[in-house]
């Protein structure tokens, strides 16, 4: 024991070690927090939609040479979310449909121009590493780590702040709308920070894993908790504590970053799984 | 409640003295940062911290285990000799040129080409053709020099 501690100090000195495991903590808590109010307006896929769509946008911000993403990537995302979230019953393809559409057109794009356009003589690892979020998180500048950290505590105080709202547009949007509640403005904002929670995780798990960091600690906690307010402080629990045994071991054993924590994600799943079913009993 | 924080404190407090010192990548045998104590994923990370603010690494002794590659450049024939690092599904690597210390001769004085290699060398860089690259100059192969 004391051996793998002093491993674990040993990895601690290098700083990109130790900024991994803050913006590591912080998107997967913020990706918690979001992924209950997804999975129970049956949204559990969108994740996966949007951070195609960033991967399209990366691309593109590749292939035009800016040297901030963000710029590009942010926007894209954000209207991608607010046209999938709020385009509502008078939209001719919604729902499961709009979402595949989108996320394999901007997967085919992207991998298209980078396949074109290669900002790098290696794109089969850029494609490897956005993809599955390889080493990605351990690769983050200074810039990109203080850019985690002020949208995640952004999208944390949006969800404290805005908790009752968030809650009752989630199980019953026309009686919040009966009771006078901007449902559209709400829907809106709900958007723009599940659009910011994706292009953060991305660093963490890569695009194609997303969704069990959003979908996971929630659907874990709804095996054992029963009121809103307990799942959200269990799946966010739940997920930070993944986040931070899945970061551990991958440094430690040298396995890749964003499986890592998806597997530890699954673990848990099936622990709470059995938890409730004993329960019930 | 307080006395549980204070016991849970307690015991990393405990658990971090009693592995303070013992291991270190840093300073250790004439070594400034050692990444072949690391598993591939952090060694790779560092590799690519390396390249992105090399400036801070200027003059440092290096060590690095990776896989032997040399390039041949045909049109100012000369052996270009390299660490490969590679991240844990050897989709992205990097590679660390070095130049041993002494008059060595290839292949006779070189592993063989793709085979794991441990070099340890002070870092820098040079430009040839408006490019900068980076090396590891006076290295040596193996953990204790040649």
């Amino acid at each position: 024991m004391t051996e793998l501690i002093d491993k674990l100090l040993m990895y601690l000195e290098f700083p990109f070690v130790r900024h991994a495991l803050i913006v590591g903590v912080l998107v997967s808590l913020c990706a918690s927090l979001l992924g209950v109010t997804l999975v129970l307006k049956r949204f559990s896929f969108i994740g996966d939609g949007l951070s195609h769509v960033a991967f399209g946008a990366m691309s593109v911000a590749a292939v035009v040479g800016l040297s901030n993403e963000m710029t590009l990537v942010l926007p894209v995302t954000v209207a991608a979310a607010i046209l999938l979230l709020c385009g509502g019953q008078r939209a001719k393809i919604k729902g499961d449909a709009a979402v595949a559409m989108i996320s394999v057109s901007a997967l085919a794009v992207g991998y298209m121009l980078m396949s074109i356009f290669p900002s790098s003589g290696n794109v089969s690892g850029d494609v490897c590493t956005t993809l599955f979020g390889s080493t990605l998180i351990l690769t983050l500048s200074k810039t990109e780590v203080w850019l985690c950290v002020v949208l995640s505590l952004a999208v944390v105080t949006a969800f404290v702040l805005m908790y009752n709202k968030i809650f009752s547009i989630t199980f019953d949007e026309d009686f919040a709308r009966a009771t006078g509640l901007g449902v559209g403005v709400y829907n809106v904002i709900l958007a723009t920070v599940i659009a910011v929670v994706i292009v953060l995780a991305m660093n963490l798990v890569g695009s194609l894993l997303i969704s069990a960091l959003v979908v996971f600690p929630a659907l874990s906690a709804m095996r054992v908790c029963r009121s809103f307010k307990r799942v959200t402080v269990l799946s966010a629990v739940i997920a930070v504590g993944c986040s931070l045994v899945g970061l551990v071991v991958s440094i430690l054993a040298g396995t890749p970053v964003g499986s890592t924590i998806v597997v530890a994600d699954i673990a848990v799943f099936l622990i709470f799984t059995v938890v409730g079913a004993v329960r019930r009993k | 409640m307080k006395r549980g924080y204070f016991a849970v404190f307690a015991v990393i407090l405990l658990l971090m003295t009693s592995a303070c010192g013992k291991s270190s990548i840093y300073n250790t045998e004439g070594v400034d940062i050692d990444l072949s104590k690391v598993s591939s994923v952090v060694a790779y990370a560092e590799v690519y911290n390396i390249y992105q603010e090399y400036e801070s690494y200027f003059g440092k002794v290096i060590r690095l285990k990776g896989t032997f590659d040399v390039y041949y450049d045909e049109e100012k024939d000369v052996n270009y000799f390299s660490c490969v690092v590679t991240d844990e599904m050897a989709c992205c690597s990097l590679s660390m040129e070095f130049v041993l210390a002494g008059d060595y001769s290839y292949p006779e004085d070189y592993p063989q080409n793709g085979s794991s290699v441990t070099v340890t060398g002070v870092f820098g860089v040079y430009e040839e053709e408006g490019l900068l690259y980076c090396q590891l100059t006076d290295a040596y192969l193996g953990e204790k020099g040649a």
